[in-house]
């Protein structure tokens, strides 16, 4: 059993308003913030890997949940290049090309901004990412858990020892808003196209995806989404 | 089958959770451990009991464990666990006959409470596998899939999100199986 720790990075000084797929921004002191609440979340949670997308802002994320801990780069994480619409507002994109604007809003798997990447393409590096991950964590012919016959889809609890010696992998995966909400669609095979419809991914969030032996990059199990209950104080909305 | 003691529990903290929060509407599954759960949120608040928002059916299978099913007919099990939407335990309802109700509640649902552009909350309590079901229909998602793609945890914190002009397959989901107001909840969700 693979267990996948979904985040994405903290507060940013670009706030959160623009598209700003490749500026290699730094975190704000909230960003730090942010992390070091998802941090304390995860203290006394065994993880065995935590790889972080190479831009600044998942990275420094990164380094703040591993508190010392190894973290390995992989390019294939980076957020969605937007090319030309990188740092700009909706509202400027909207003066600029209103058509293309329509027609990204209606189909962001195929199209792209001009010199951007487009959905589809940032979803195959997702699915080479993920397919390489299960290859390495989860290689066929390890002692296999099969899915808990719980009706609620709950698993029973195992120690800790227990589940290093059978083999359950526990990897934390620090990326990007949009790149996020497109593994997401890859993971669960969810059409890429309605990413930006059927997804939140809230800085530094919790989502927790499931794969078992044998199952593809699409055959994960949604265990938790975009839980930001680290940054809520009481009586706060539990959502974004 | 009323709550036990763990279950009132969970349901207090739930509601201790949503303290704060405002919900227009809480609607329950007319079943004692929904209703119960419902009440215990509610805090006083009207419940409305939704008749669609039953738990699948399981029919003779009703009260047996997964082994036991097993052993009763392994052959219909290993059809069931392969295509849960087609396929129905004897005398019980099919994923596909759940998402049918499911479907037919959202459109009212939605009819009753998009138009206008107020923002609406509704809470609804149900059950772990019609709430799967649901997932499915609401993010357009084979039924076929439910079982393998969803977890729901006991008084659990689900978000969708509606806008105006959107059909039930065409929901949001904000927060998925969020159980962090439970006290052994620190990996619960994940463990």
């Amino acid at each position: 059993m693979l267990t996948l720790l979904l985040t994405r990075h903290g507060m940013t000084t670009a706030g959160d308003v623009m598209l700003g797929g490749q500026l290699d921004l730094p975190l704000t002191s909230e960003g730090r913030a942010q992390a070091l609440a998802l941090a304390r979340r995860l203290v006394g949670v065994r993880i065995d890997r935590i790889v972080a997308s190479p831009m600044l802002r998942a990275l420094e994320t990164a380094q703040t949940v591993a508190t010392g801990r190894p973290v390995g780069i992989d390019d294939r994480l980076r957020e969605l290049d937007y090319g030309q619409w990188e740092s700009l507002t909706y509202a400027e994109i909207d003066d600029r090309d209103p058509e293309l604007r329509a027609r990204w809003e209606n189909d962001p798997a195929t199209t792209h901004s001009p010199g951007g990447e487009s959905g589809d393409e940032v979803a195959a590096r997702a699915y080479g990412f993920l397919r390489d991950l299960l290859a390495e964590e989860m290689p066929t012919g390890a002692v296999a858990r099969r899915r808990s016959p719980d009706p609620g889809g709950s698993r029973g609890s195992v120690s800790e020892s227990q589940a290093a010696a059978e083999g359950q992998k526990r990897v934390l995966v620090v990326a990007h808003g949009t790149f996020n909400r497109i593994l997401l669609c890859v993971a669960l095979g969810i059409p890429i196209r309605d990413y930006r419809r059927r997804f939140l991914q809230d800085q530094t969030n919790l989502t927790v995806l499931r794969y078992e032996i044998d199952d593809a990059p699409n055959g994960a199990q949604l265990v938790l989404l975009n839980d930001v209950s680290h940054l809520r104080g009481p009586g706060e909305a539990p959502w974004g | 089958m009323p709550l036990s003691p763990d279950g009132r529990t969970q349901a207090e903290a739930l509601a201790r959770r949503l303290t704060g929060v405002g919900l227009d509407r809480i609607i329950s599954s007319p079943m004692l451990r929904a209703v119960e759960t419902a009440k215990a949120v509610a805090t006083g608040r009207t419940v409305e009991v939704e008749e669609r928002l039953r738990e699948q059916d399981c029919g003779q299978w009703e009260g047996l464990t997964f082994d036991e099913a097993t052993a009763r007919d392994p052959e219909l099990r290993a059809s069931w666990v392969r295509d849960p939407a087609t396929n129905h335990l004897p005398g019980g309802e099919s994923g596909d006959e759940v998402a049918e109700r499911v479907r037919s509640f959202l459109v009212d649902l939605l009819a009753k409470e998009l138009p206008g552009g107020d923002r609406r909350r509704v809470l609804l309590v149900a059950h772990t596998a019609i709430n799967r079901i649901l997932l499915c229909v609401a993010l357009g998602i084979p039924v076929r899939d439910y079982r393998r793609r969803f977890v729901q945890g006991r008084t659990n914190l689900t978000v969708l999100r509606y806008e105006e002009g959107d059909n039930p397959d065409g929901a949001q989901l904000l927060v998925a199986n969020d159980v962090s107001h439970l006290s052994d909840s620190t990996e619960a969700s994940w463990s």
